[in-house]
């Protein structure tokens, strides 16, 4: 764990510039005029929100561009932070729930688990799911204990709406030697604490 | 809590340290089994060089530059897998000195209407100074720094922008940003993956818990 709160800000209404947060959130300054949507240029001028688009970029608008990377020595100021690629928008996952699995029981073509939702307080859940509808790069992944995430809704492609099941089974690596001795030596503290023997 | 869902969205984790790049090619995660090969078959490279790493799968990007580890994905169902990704990343590269974080959020959602768009702006930024200094003002961004509630070191960013992607549409990006107490002494990065893997349901939870109450608020 890292440590405590340092130093503690002041909640002033008034701010001092926020310099060293930017550095998670640094603009890029290339990028040309045509990444802007135009939707606010042209509309009435009004004062609750600007409609025009910001002459200075915001994390919004950041989108590589390899070509300019290409062409000069990369900047230290290139950054992104945002995720929304302009294809996104044709093609998307709309998500209407999601679980996290735990394998419980393997069979030749089926596999048990249960399941905790994600997206609410519901209770969990147990379930049957073919091993045909697991990625086949993921079967080998398939075994009691294992984790998978499951997600349905639906994935919107270029104006098509389809129902959409989603399973994904966790990648972690396996368990390093050291960090199986601190799991044993912080059991072994917690037993401790409780006085067993 | 409110029931409006963004309409887009999107995740990132953000590492500052001390990294080499060319590691981190699709098929090195790969190797590890943190991707599927066909994944790092058919990703998309758009450069490998001693300073910068760029390539997009279909559900995530990185970016990795010398001091900078960017990971990020625009599909909700991916969020865990995004950290798992993370997380298993530096699990194998443990000696890599981090010394911040930022678990970022974007959402824009639609307001429905000019007149909303218009009422939350006047909401955020009224206007009773501004309309004394400028004419016709109007609120291009917001940003709201809090401190942190929790014991770790960092602070919680909120910019809000009109969204340049949905008509009447308002861009929420929350920036949770983690720093661990002896920076200059940072030889590996266990202290912000533990971070990371503990706070990361929490973080995203939050931060949608932070862009709901600006939207839900009258």
């Amino acid at each position: 764990m890292s440590g405590v709160r340092g130093n503690q800000l002041n909640l002033n209404p008034f701010q001092k510039p926020i310099l060293d947060s930017v550095a998670l959130y640094d603009y890029d300054e290339d990028t040309d005029d045509s990444t802007f949507d135009k939707v606010f240029r042209g509309t009435r001028l009004s004062d609750g929100f600007s409609p025009e688009a910001p002459d200075e970029l915001s994390a919004e608008d950041f989108e590589s561009n390899p070509s300019q990377v290409n062409s000069s020595p990369p900047r230290k100021s290139l950054h992104f932070t945002h995720f929304v690629p302009k294809g996104a928008v044709r093609s998307r996952f709309i998500e209407l729930q999601q679980w996290e699995g735990i394998v419980s029981e393997v069979s030749h073509e089926a596999f048990f688990a249960r399941l905790i939702s994600l997206s609410d307080d519901k209770p969990d859940i147990e379930a049957e799911f073919a091993i045909d509808e697991v990625h086949s790069e993921d079967k080998k992944l398939i075994h009691p204990g294992a984790v998978f995430y499951w997600s349905i809704g639906y994935k919107e492609d270029r104006g098509q709406r389809i129902r959409a099941s989603l399973v994904r089974f966790r990648r972690l690596p396996a368990w390093q030697k050291h960090e199986l001795e601190a799991a044993k030596k912080d059991a072994k503290d917690f037993a401790d604490l409780l006085e067993w023997k | 809590m409110n029931d409006i869902k963004p309409e887009i969205q999107g995740a990132s984790i953000v590492l500052i340290g001390d990294f080499n790049p060319k590691i981190f090619q699709p098929a090195w995660f790969a190797s590890q089994d943190l991707i599927r090969n066909e994944e790092a078959k058919d990703a998309e490279i758009q450069i490998v060089h001693q300073a910068l790493v760029d390539f997009s799968l279909e559900w995530l990007k990185v970016q990795v530059h010398q001091d900078r580890f960017s990971a990020g994905t625009h599909q909700r169902p991916y969020y865990a897998a995004l950290k798992d990704l993370v997380v298993g990343t530096f699990r194998i590269l443990r000696h890599t000195p981090i010394r911040m974080m930022g678990i970022n959020c974007d959402y824009h959602f639609s307001t429905g209407s000019e007149e909303r768009w218009h009422s939350l702006g006047h909401r955020l930024s009224p206007k009773e100074i501004w309309n004394k200094i400028l004419e016709k003002p109007g609120m291009r961004s917001l940003s709201i720094e809090g401190i942190r509630p929790d014991q770790h070191m960092g602070k919680i960013l909120v910019r809000i922008e009109p969204s340049r992607r949905i008509q009447h549409g308002v861009f929420i990006t929350v920036n949770d940003h983690y720093e661990i107490q002896e920076a200059d002494s940072t030889l590996g990065c266990d202290n912000i993956i533990d971070i990371l893997s503990e706070s990361w349901d929490l973080s995203v939870a939050r931060s949608y818990g932070i862009a709901s109450k600006i939207m839900e608020e009258k």
